[in-house]
């Protein structure tokens, strides 16, 4: 472009932009520069993630809630192995809540495991670590898998897929809350249960729900969970598994060894059977929804499974 | 009387005040004209002003100590890149004792420049109680205001406030805490908290 066509340019410029003199338009054009290298530039709404194996990755995106919050997620999906999402791998999505006051990355392993089989897992960041105290967000990141970010690698990853929501701990009840907000089509409550007080909500929009437990969880007590799980609208499944402790959920038992709550089975095996677990639930409910869930979970070794 | 019933207003107040201010949080007017800049835990920076009456930036303090003074506080939050500017006006109900009471009425605008771009504007008030004088002073305060966004929708911000503020002959130093909620239809309730701590200094300059 030569120097009268740039002239020209700025001149449509000035006039749309109702910039009436032309000394205004390097100033306000240094202003906005300044304001967005201020601002970071924009939300993060990443094209690639970074590679967890050779069939998963994870990315961090930022979504604008509560007025001035800036809310992040860690998002986990399939992918190849230079980070870049993997659409025909995807199966389903999955919006994860954290226990109280347990950091998100205590989770990574569950969402890695869920990714590196076909689906795509929101884990969103809370203030203090505490899902209670924001329970919108739950509801923000299962809108940012449902409508993605144009041009990044959630764009169109979903289209036309289901998505759960679910917890661990405070977190399941959080879940259960959000779920009143704005509806997934599944629940997943992870050593945890609903709040009773959502329980006729919950009963008037039924989605299948899976209540997973541990047998020596001695923090949620099996008789509670097992009580509340059955206040839950069907379809709905109880899956206990055997020898596992509450914080067996999370990437270490440190915890609950040192209050003297020993579980029965070593971590790696309660990890191999909690991911297999909520991943055969996802497929029964968010793929197949051949209504298979109880029937599949009763193939996990070390559960003890009743649906209704 | 009317102050007792412009402080019991402030008080019941179910809505009012929120995001930034460290200014209101005090009970006792400044003598004379300060500026401050403070920090937070949650990534925000902030400055400020303190413009008494009747106190000029250069001239000699006054003899009739201040009642009233003109509060600006500009802040911008670099983890939410929110830039904030409130403006308001702080009365001291009481006489500058142990227990020293003011209250402030302002207005403060938001600008949201990422993402779904917003803008923000609304009232805010404040009831502070000071216990101590100039040169130490522990401070509880009450905040509370509406904001409205024209794409975010409302929210009701209500917060309380503990500051502890010592003075070294012009400079002073402050620290406090905040806790509260933003009362919202659409979100219900956000718990919120935050520290800050302070450096200010005292003209006339």
């Amino acid at each position: 472009m030569d120097g009268g066509s740039d002239a020209v340019a700025s001149q449509r410029f000035n006039r749309i932009g109702g910039l009436a003199h032309s000394a205004t338009f390097p100033k306000a054009c240094g202003l906005l520069a300044a304001l967005a290298c201020l601002t970071g530039c924009g939300l993060a709404a990443p094209q690639k993630g970074s590679p967890l194996s050779d069939t998963a990755a994870v990315a961090d995106f930022e979504s604008r809630v509560d007025q001035t919050d800036v809310q992040r997620t860690h998002v986990f999906f399939p992918a190849s192995p230079d980070g870049a999402p993997a659409p025909a791998q995807v199966r389903g999505g999955f919006v994860f809540v954290q226990g109280g006051a347990v950091g998100t990355s205590q989770y990574a392993w569950l969402a890695q495991a869920l990714a590196e089989r076909g689906f795509v897992v929101a884990v969103p960041e809370h203030d203090f670590d505490l899902a209670i105290v924001s329970i919108d967000r739950a509801s923000e990141a299962l809108r940012l898998l449902r409508q993605g970010v144009r041009g990044s690698a959630l764009d169109g990853l979903l289209l036309n897929r289901r998505v759960a929501l679910g917890g661990h701990s405070l977190g399941g009840v959080v879940a259960g809350k959000a779920q009143t907000l704005t509806p997934a089509d599944a629940l997943v409550f992870l050593a945890s249960y609903a709040d009773g007080a959502d329980l006729p909500a919950l009963t008037a929009r039924p989605v299948p729900s899976l209540v997973l437990a541990g047998a020596d969880d001695c923090r949620a007590a099996r008789a509670t969970v097992e009580q509340a799980a059955a206040q839950l609208p069907s379809p709905a499944v109880l899956s206990v598994l055997t020898g596992v402790t509450h914080m067996q959920f999370t990437a270490s038992d440190a915890a609950d060894l040192k209050a003297n709550c020993i579980p029965e089975v070593d971590l790696d095996t309660a990890h191999q059977r909690i991911a297999l677990s909520v991943q055969r639930f996802l497929e029964a409910v968010l793929v197949r929804k051949d209504g298979s869930q109880a029937a599949v979970l009763r193939g996990v070794p070390g559960s003890e499974v009743s649906g209704r | 009387m009317k102050r007792l019933a412009l402080a019991a207003l402030l008080a019941l107040s179910s809505s009012a005040h929120a995001a930034a201010p460290w200014l209101s949080l005090h009970g006792r007017v400044t003598p004379s004209p300060l500026l401050l800049a403070y920090g937070t835990l949650g990534g925000a920076a902030a400055v400020g002003f303190s413009l008494p009456d009747g106190v000029g930036l250069r001239g000699p303090a006054p003899e009739e100590r201040p009642r009233a003074s003109l509060l600006g506080e500009a802040s911008f939050d670099f983890l939410d890149r929110v830039a904030e500017l409130r403006v308001g006006r702080q009365w001291q109900l009481t006489a500058p004792r142990l227990f020293t009471l003011s209250a402030t009425l302002a207005g403060a605008a938001f600008f949201v420049p990422e993402g779904r771009t917003d803008v923000g504007l609304g009232p805010d008030g404040a009831l502070a109680l000071s216990i101590g004088g100039d040169t130490f002073s522990a401070d509880l305060g009450l905040q509370a205001g509406a904001e409205a966004f024209v794409q975010g929708g409302v929210r009701f911000p209500v917060r309380l406030g503990l500051g502890l503020t010592a003075r070294f002959r012009q400079w002073t130093l402050g620290l406090n805490g905040r806790t509260g909620v933003d009362v919202s239809p659409t979100t219900f309730f956000r718990v919120r908290a935050e520290a800050m701590v302070v450096a200010g200094w005292y003209g006339p300059w």
